[in-house]
């Protein structure tokens, strides 16, 4: 997928919706390339794509995107399963990612001391916070799109 | 250190609770983005600079949105920017953008009252009044937005282009402030620390 936003909020190629997005190519283009930075396959240890993506799911569906919450689920299809002490570590940052998404003033340097003590790198810290800020950026964008074709129609 | 925790229009600073890239000791990776950097190096970056690239993509990302030639008229993006930053409770974002707008208009009125949690409509025209409203319901979570509050920025005059902008800027702060606030804190110059 090329454009996961267009995708999820289903603007149609030609669209009014399409031709006003395309005024400001630079918007999508960074969007998709944040995504792109954090969801390009490779080896992570810190962080696999399957924990990415299960993170990027949790906040997906607690903001009700259900476009995005399956595009992460299906990302999720043929990924290396987890080891026993991933999935350990999987629990932990799921549970931050959830608080965070919800609420960023809950962040302390207690709940970021939970990741370290339960494994995470500051690299794999760092890449837990990026993907539940830009999965709290996609649901809004989709949504906001989503609002515009419903209002003016999918000319 | 003295962790500031209520709304504020004054300067503070943002001390990380994760340790910064000491960029002495940058992988080859890092040295680039620290090399094309054209915002400031400060620990908020160098905190981010443990993963360059998504520190880099999100860069211009930001940019984009914020853009003055481009984006929505700067006293709009600013107003937006506080009060996304003030309901997800961002202290060191309502601290810059407060300041921000401050300096394009008159609103420390409007500032006073979002902060101490009056009715601050009073002091807005109808067309800041929906652009606050689409941004607070788009930020809440679950996001609560709905095509009402579209309605009402067409009529108050707001384009679609504008619109688009709009729905950008909320999303890029939703986003800000959950980086800025968990991995960091808001505080209070040292006063100790600030002598010539």
């Amino acid at each position: 997928m090329d454009d996961v936003i267009s995708e999820c909020a289903g603007i149609s190629s030609g669209s009014w919706l399409a031709s006003l997005r395309s005024i400001r190519e630079d918007l999508k283009d960074h969007s998709q390339a944040l995504h792109d930075a954090l969801f390009r396959s490779r080896d992570d240890k810190d962080v696999p794509i399957l924990m990415r993506a299960q993170i990027a799911q949790a906040v997906a569906v607690l903001n009700r995107c259900a476009p995005l919450t399956r595009y992460y689920q299906e990302m999720q299809d043929g990924q290396p399963a987890l080891s026993p002490s991933e999935e350990a570590r999987l629990a932990v940052a799921l549970a931050h990612a959830r608080t965070m998404a919800r609420s960023p003033v809950a962040g302390t340097q207690e709940s970021l001391n939970t990741l370290a003590d339960a494994g995470f790198t500051t690299h794999g810290i760092v890449v837990i916070s990026q993907i539940v800020a830009l999965v709290s950026y996609q649901v809004r964008v989709i949504l906001g799109f989503q609002l515009a074709i419903e209002f003016n129609g999918d000319r | 250190m003295v962790i500031v925790n209520e709304l504020t229009a004054d300067a503070l600073v943002w001390v990380p609770w994760l340790v910064p890239v000491d960029p002495n000791r940058a992988t080859e990776p890092q040295k680039a983005v620290l090399a094309a950097a054209t915002s400031a190096i400060n620990p908020f970056f160098l905190t981010l600079l443990h993963d360059p690239e998504s520190l880099a993509a999100r860069g211009l990302l930001y940019r984009s949105v914020m853009a003055p030639e481009t984006g929505l008229p700067p006293a709009d993006r600013e107003v937006v920017a506080v009060n996304v930053s003030a309901l997800n409770r961002c202290i060191y974002c309502v601290s810059v953008h407060s300041r921000a707008y401050l300096e394009l208009v008159d609103g420390a009125r409007y500032l006073n009252d979002l902060f101490s949690g009056r009715d601050a409509g009073v002091h807005l025209e109808e067309r800041q009044a929906a652009l606050i409203a689409f941004a607070q319901n788009m930020a809440a979570v679950p996001p609560k937005a709905t095509v009402e509050d579209i309605k009402r920025l067409k009529q108050a005059g707001v384009s679609d282009a504008d619109t688009i902008l709009l729905i950008h800027t909320v999303a890029m702060f939703s986003n800000a402030n959950r980086l800025m606030q968990p991995l960091g804190a808001a505080t209070r110059p040292d006063p100790a620390a600030t002598g010539a």
